[in-house]
């Protein structure tokens, strides 16, 4: 008996179902639309309204195709875009079906008849899907002979975007988006049939800034730059960006963005030598295929007029900083900081912006070159208990071991606890609203207010007075035992962000609870070098990869790999930046080497200045001059991140490697200049570059965590207030006065209003407008009444007109005093 | 300022309509039902405030007031018209109907005299095809209309 | 009960002086199929529904009682029933004419219907320009819940219904079941996508169920008839009474009742004829969204299954007579203009399509047309018919393609006198 060749039978797993596409047998998941089915086989259905992160919509109609169920043929083509997988299913698409053809081909044309002709100044020509499917399958020439529907051309709809309803295909890509993903309506559906468009309900008012804070919910969003990049036509434009380039001018390189922790992927477009967007890249473990408008738009600090590009020397006699070359500077810089050094000694600041490998540099040129652990890189309110935080629950932690933004979307409860998602990780606000909207992530913020993204992830509050979160923290069990439980269940995740540095007690409450509980708990910090500055080092406790320095084995470790003598390295923690400051005003230090720091984000601006005024000899490594410049016997121009090549480890421990942008502009990274500058000081750091850096690094591989010891600090006591006087409650919004938001008008135009908030009883009778202040100064703002807890006022961190540090002294948590502001 | 000082009142008559549907789900269409009673259109103005109330978004208002042609973003006439134009009226007459009613008033179709006495408007099928030509004068349907008839109804409705 | 094709059953109130009170109602019959349907399941209901073979009179001729039987049998979310009483169809007046004349039977079927589908609350959406029709229905609301034929423990059975009467804002869209349902969640009343279908998730995302009024006014009959009476009425597949709206150039225009499956010839023996003799051009079997038929057609059975055979469909039975002195491409053009002001723009075909269609029909009838333009008219019909989102696009192009089908000659004619006129322009330059 010959055995007769069997027909190969597909297994169809269970959750999969098999169907046929032009002819091809294929698997697909339960679920799983058609047109990414057909996408995956290699075959592209075009289509206008589909976005893979959009719910379906099935407005355009372009994505038709034949569908035979059950041997019976559909009476009408179907929108592959709403239609999900089934067994048996037999598929034809334009490549095999005329009727599916005919059906695109006549959408097509119906979609152009209303289109204008304008492609040779449109800033989409040369991107645009409508422009590339007509060419691919349209008509060569129009039936339409009739009048095309027109509007007044571009209609602003924030200062950043503009909307040109002529070109607009009405595929509500943008207000789904908005609604649906930012959760900011602020666009939708006007008027109906071929008169509908996409607008806001009173265009003109986005320059009234009374309409930002009348009732009603306010129109802008931190995520409006993403409507424009997903708009499948050029009918958003951003401010930014019109008209300034063609597409096929650009080169494209990928990035990431330098603002925040969440490290999310960037395409920065550029040409001859100059960044012209950024778009957001697409990376489905971080930012999916969405950035903030921050990411996306604030890049100009780099090509500003001020921008340091020459190194300067400060002339001892006229006390004048001069321009010098590379070598003179270097030599002064090495010179004064050996003497510094060999004096009462060097700190170093190196702020918390730099790359992985930049970050390295500093820690290992201030054991090295300095011989010291007075490095602390924490640019902001910082505590010890923060440092046992760090060094105990943080460093060495990856995606692998860590909470990652996938376990955001998946975690049955996040408590948020002192950190406002939208504002200091906007990525992680979209995945925590994903998370809440498609998965039923309960989320429950300890705050003071119900902000935005309390309300946009759904989510409740437990509100208490500024500095009260410990208490509130360890008040779970006794005063909220649903969460408290809901805290047990497998995958509850606690985020905790920068402010909980200001309230003692916190780090140490939440350790506990983690502990008790089981869920996990994860630290998001605001800037995107924090996370790696812990790794390499830059703090006074801590070597590369989270050795103690008070571990000689550790050190012993990392002296064999730095090829250092036995015992060269320091075993007794160094100050940290507060300890540093005091130092220096005390005369127990004389020298200072700063990275990008802004002596205002200092826990006290004063006493900063004060320090800088007292310190014999200050290095100042920057790009931009800033306060610390004044104070500055060398400068030394670094490059911006754009211009070097690097990664920065996002808050999940997540390395973001990007390679350089902008080649051969001469700027130096940090780490390069502090090689240079270590070699004129007989230290070889081995970081000339950042891949030098990066595998110098990577020989200290991270010694395992667990060994340190956790945080256990006391509850620092509620703050009270006082006849006249409130807690304030402060942190800083997404788009407000930082350094990085430079030269970017449209930008700074989509702020939040800038407005006072309290409760409505501790409003009371203060008027429109309040005053606080502390000993230092007054910050008088509108008043605006919000669900606050009685005798707490809230002021943005560092927007116009409310610099808080700077202006107040104080930060979270202080009392300070409160006086009607007048009615102006 | 002098939105203040004029809105103060309306947004309190705003609130006022909003309230008596406060306990109805989705109630966005009878209180703009109401709004038009209450104000003979819907300003412009009204839409913050009802977003505000109903805890919108203030596109969200406005496109559902655009969506639907009885939301008149104007005052209307002290008299409204609505002279139906659907095949079944214009095969009795409908379109002369429409021609006297613009000569007689002096106005298109979708304007209002200039001194606010009538509005006209044109409506597609009234449900009443069996007594065309037919029209809404006021909320009250009438048929069999012509010339005479509708100045008669018109006049009429001004003396009561 | 006999079932004389004549006599009427729907609008046999409809003669009677104050027809719309609760009084008249109860005289004739009102409220007395509520007792025996509470008196039984929602189970039997249904099945009653079923056997008798009442189908949707809203267009689409759905069977009422299979939709019913698709709600769930657990009420884990309330059960809401919506009637579409947002008839808008143009030359459609059957459901304003019964909620006008009898508005009780449309109220009592509701509490049958709901009690059916176990559904507490029933919102009756009627289309906003119906203002008189609001205020009379709010009335017999009213008059009822007086009565206790409304609320809570209706005539003591224990079941509550509530019935709300909302208001439409003037958008023919919201005839459309899905687009009405975001209407009456205070939305732009666009379709939604389906699935999930109302049944499965509706009005705020609950097991719903919308009939249309006819429908709904139907079920008491049956309730107190039987499903036999009530298949003794109209065809095999489509039996039952059915309301006739005929309009146009006819004698006595007006709601003529009369089993489904009567011919167009027999419609016009009861309302008068052709009006003043003028012949019998064209006419549509069920509003403007269906086909057009012509004297062809006199003797086709307006059923479901023989209007659809015909070519055309039953739609909401509007039958609108046209006589020889109307021009087809004119209109053609003024339903055409009507479904371009009326598409909701959700979708491309019919929001960029009908403005197209609606500039080649208005230039073709300014005498400014070609013979290219007819087939650019059927072409673009063919690119939106079965390609838009809804039904409406559907409907858009009935009138054109149909109206070419049977009278190119005329659209022909137009182009021929642009034609000429064309000619002449030249001779004299």
């Amino acid at each position: 008996m010959t055995m007769a060749p069997e027909e190969p039978k597909v297994e169809v797993p269970e959750g999969y179902v098999k169907l046929t596409i032009d002819g091809e047998e294929v698997i697909a998941p339960k679920g799983e639309l058609l047109i990414r089915t057909a996408e995956r086989l290699g075959t592209v259905i075009p289509r206008f309204c589909d976005h893979p992160l959009l719910d379906p919509a099935g407005a355009c109609r372009q994505c038709l195709v034949e569908v035979e169920m059950n041997g019976r043929p559909m009476p009408k083509p179907q929108a592959s875009c709403t239609m999900t997988v089934a067994d048996g299913m037999v598929v034809k698409t334009q490549r095999t079906s005329p009727v599916a053809d005919k059906a695109q081909q006549g959408v097509m044309e119906l979609l152009l008849i209303n289109h204008p002709l304008d492609c040779p100044i449109c800033d989409k020509g040369g991107e645009c899907p409508l422009q590339n499917q007509a060419m691919a399958h349209g008509r060569a020439d129009s039936r339409f002979r009739d009048t095309k529907r027109t509007f007044p051309k571009p209609l602003p709809i924030s200062t950043q975007v503009l909307l040109d309803r002529e070109r607009c295909v009405l595929c509500q890509r943008c207000t789904r988006f908005s609604d649906q993903i930012a959760g900011d309506p602020f666009i939708d559906l006007l008027e109906r049939g071929a008169h509908q468009q996409i607008g806001t309900a009173e265009t003109a008012e986005i320059y009234d800034a009374a309409s930002h804070t009348a009732s009603g919910k306010p129109f802008q969003s931190y995520f409006s730059g993403n409507t424009i990049q997903i708009c499948p036509v050029g009918a958003l434009t951003s401010a930014q960006y019109r008209f300034r380039s063609r597409p096929f001018d650009l080169v494209s390189s990928p990035s990431v963005c330098e603002h925040c922790s969440s490290g999310c992927a960037e395409r920065t477009d550029f040409r001859r030598g100059k960044v012209m967007r950024k778009l957001a890249g697409e990376d489905p473990e971080v930012n999916e295929e969405w950035i903030c408008d921050k990411g996306r738009f604030a890049f100009r600090y780099a090509t500003a007029a001020q921008r340091l590009r020459t190194p300067l020397v400060r002339n001892a006699e006229t006390g004048e900083l001069e321009e010098a070359s590379w070598t003179q500077a270097l030599a002064a810089a090495a010179d004064g900081l050996a003497k510094a050094r060999d004096g009462k000694g060097v700190g170093v600041l190196p702020g918390g912006r730099l790359t992985l490998e930049d970050a390295y540099a500093y820690s290992k040129f201030a054991r090295l070159a300095l011989r010291t652990n007075d490095i602390d890189y924490r640019a902001r309110a910082h505590s010890a208990e923060e440092l046992d935080f760090l060094a105990s629950r943080v460093v060495g932690t990856t995606p692998e071991t860590g909470v990652t933004f996938t376990a955001l979307e998946h975690a049955p409860l996040v408590l948020c606890v002192a950190f406002e998602p939208e504002e200091e990780a906007p990525a992680v606000f979209l995945r925590l609203r994903k998370g809440a909207r498609k998965r039923r992530t309960k989320v429950v913020h300890i705050g003071q207010w119900t902000t935005p993204a309390v309300s946009k992830t759904f989510g409740e509050l437990l509100a208490c007075v500024p500095g009260g979160e410990a208490s509130a923290v360890e008040g779970i069990a006794q005063h909220a035992p649903d969460l408290d439980e809901a805290l047990r269940a497998e995958g509850a995740v606690v985020l905790v962000g920068e402010r909980a540095a200001e309230v003692p007690g916190l780090f140490s409450a939440l350790h506990r609870l983690s502990e008790r509980t089981g869920a996990r708990l994860a630290w998001i910090p605001r800037r995107a070098g924090e996370r790696g500055a812990i790794e390499v080092g830059a703090l006074p406790t801590l070597l590369p990869g989270g050795r103690s320095v008070e571990d000689a084995a550790a050190r012993s470790e990392v002296e064999q790999v730095w090829g250092l003598e036995a015992g060269a390295l320091p075993g007794t923690p160094g100050r940290d930046v507060t300890g540093m400051l005091n130092a220096l005003v005390t005369r127990d230090l004389d020298g200072l080497l700063v990275g990008g720091v802004d002596p205002a984000d200092l826990p006290d601006p004063a006493l900063a200045r004060k320090a800088l005024a007292a310190a014999s000899f200050v290095v100042s490594l920057e790009m931009l001059p800033s306060e610390v410049t004044e104070h500055a016997d060398v400068v030394l121009p670094i490059a911006p991140v754009d211009e070097k090549a690097g990664s920065f480890l996002n808050w999940e421990g997540r390395r973001r490697e990007f390679s350089i942008t902008l080649e051969g502009t001469g700027a130096l990274p940090d780490c390069r200049v502090l090689d240079t500058l270590g070699v004129e000081m007989d230290a070889d750091l081995f970081t000339q570059t950042p891949a030098a850096a990066a595998g110098d690094l990577a020989r200290l591989a991270p010694k395992p965590t667990g060994s340190a010891a956790a945080p256990d600090v006391p509850n620092g006591h509620v703050p009270k207030a006082g006849d006249g006087q409130a807690v304030l409650a402060t942190w800083r919004q997404l788009i407000d006065e930082g350094t990085l938001q430079i030269d970017e008008p449209h930008l700074a135009g989509t702020a939040r209003p800038v407005v006072a908030r309290m409760s409505k009883a501790s409003a009371a009778g203060l008027g429109r407008r309040v005053t606080v202040s502390t000993e230092r100064g007054s910050v008088t703002l509108p008043l605006e009444v919000a669900d606050l807890p009685d005798g707490v006022v809230w002021l943005p961190a560092n927007s116009p007109g409310s610099k808080v540090r700077a202006t107040l002294g104080a930060g979270h948590g202080a009392v300070v005093t409160i006086a009607a502001g007048g009615d102006q | 300022m002098a939105v203040e000082s004029a809105g103060a009142s309306v947004a309190e008559r705003v609130r006022a309509v909003v309230e008596a549907h406060r306990d109805e789900r989705g109630a966005l269409l009878p209180i703009l039902h109401g709004i038009q009673a209450e104000f003979g259109y819907i300003d412009p103005e009204v839409v913050p405030i009802l977003a505000a109330e109903l805890n919108l978004s203030r596109a969200d208002v406005h496109g559902v007031v655009t969506f639907y042609s009885d939301f008149r973003s104007e005052p209307a006439g002290a008299a409204t018209v609505r002279l139906c134009r659907a095949e079944a009226c214009q095969s009795v007459g409908a379109e002369k109907l429409v021609a006297d009613a613009e000569q007689v008033f002096g106005v298109k179709l979708g304007q209002t005299t200039p001194d606010g006495s009538v509005t006209l408007q044109q409506v597609f099928c009234l449900g009443n095809c069996a007594l065309g030509p037919a029209a809404q004068i006021n909320g009250r349907m009438y048929g069999r209309l012509d010339r005479t008839r509708l100045v008669e109804i018109l006049a009429k409705g001004a003396e009561a | 009960m006999s079932a004389d094709p004549i006599t009427p059953v729907l609008t046999k109130r409809w003669l009677s002086p104050q027809s719309w009170r609760l009084s008249t109602y109860e005289k004739l019959e009102g409220y007395t199929a509520i007792r025996k349907a509470l008196a039984g399941t929602p189970e039997q209901l249904v099945q009653l529904v079923k056997d008798a073979g009442l189908r949707g009179r809203g267009g689409a001729g759905f069977p009422a009682g299979v939709k019913w039987s698709f709600m769930p049998p657990n009420e884990d979310k309330p059960h809401y029933l919506v009637i579409n009483a947002d008839e808008g169809e143009p030359g459609t007046c059957k459901d304003i004419p019964l909620m006008m004349a009898d508005p009780h039977s449309l109220i009592e079927g509701c509490v049958i219907a709901a009690y059916a589908m176990r559904s507490h609350h029933c919102f009756i959406y009627v289309r906003g320009e119906a203002l008189h029709c609001i205020r009379r229905l709010n009335a017999a609301v009213r008059e009822a819940y007086e009565a206790g034929y409304l609320g809570k423990n209706i005539l003591g059975s224990g079941f509550d219904l509530d019935i709300t009467v909302h208001a439409g804002a003037g958008a023919y869209i919201c005839g459309e079941e899905t687009a009405l349902l975001d209407s009456l969640e205070g939305r732009r009343g666009q379709p939604r996508l389906k699935p999930p279908f109302p049944a499965a998730a509706g009005l705020y995302a609950a097991p719903t169920t919308v009939n249309n009024v006819e429908t709904i006014a139907s079920v008491p009959f049956i309730v107190n008839g039987g499903a036999d009476w009530f298949r003794q009425m109209g065809s095999e597949k489509s039996p039952g009474p059915k309301i006739f709206s005929i309009s146009g150039h006819v004698e006595r225009p007006g709601q003529y009742e009369a089993p489904l499956g009567t011919t167009l010839r027999e419609l016009l023996e009861l309302c008068g004829g052709m009006k003043d003799g003028i012949p019998l051009k064209f006419w549509t079997p069920g509003g403007s969204s269906t086909p057009l038929f012509t004297a062809e057609h006199l003797d086709v059975p307006l059923d479901f299954e023989g209007a659809a055979e015909a070519g055309s469909m039953l739609g909401t039975t509007a039958v609108q007579v046209f006589n020889e002195t109307v021009s087809v491409p004119w209109a053609v053009m003024k339903w055409t203009q009507f479904y371009e002001h009326e598409s909701c723009g959700k979708c491309t075909p019919c929001r960029e399509g009908t403005y197209w269609l609606a500039q080649i029909l208005e230039r073709m009838v300014a005498g400014r047309g070609t013979e290219e333009d007819i087939d650019t008219l059927l072409d673009v019909c063919d690119n939106i018919l079965g390609r838009s989102f809804c039904a409406l696009g559907d409907g858009a192009v009935s009138p054109i393609t149909s109206g070419i089908k049977y009278f190119r000659d005329e659209f022909l004619a137009l182009c021929e006198d642009n034609r000429a006129k064309q000619e002449l322009v030249g001779a004299q330059a």
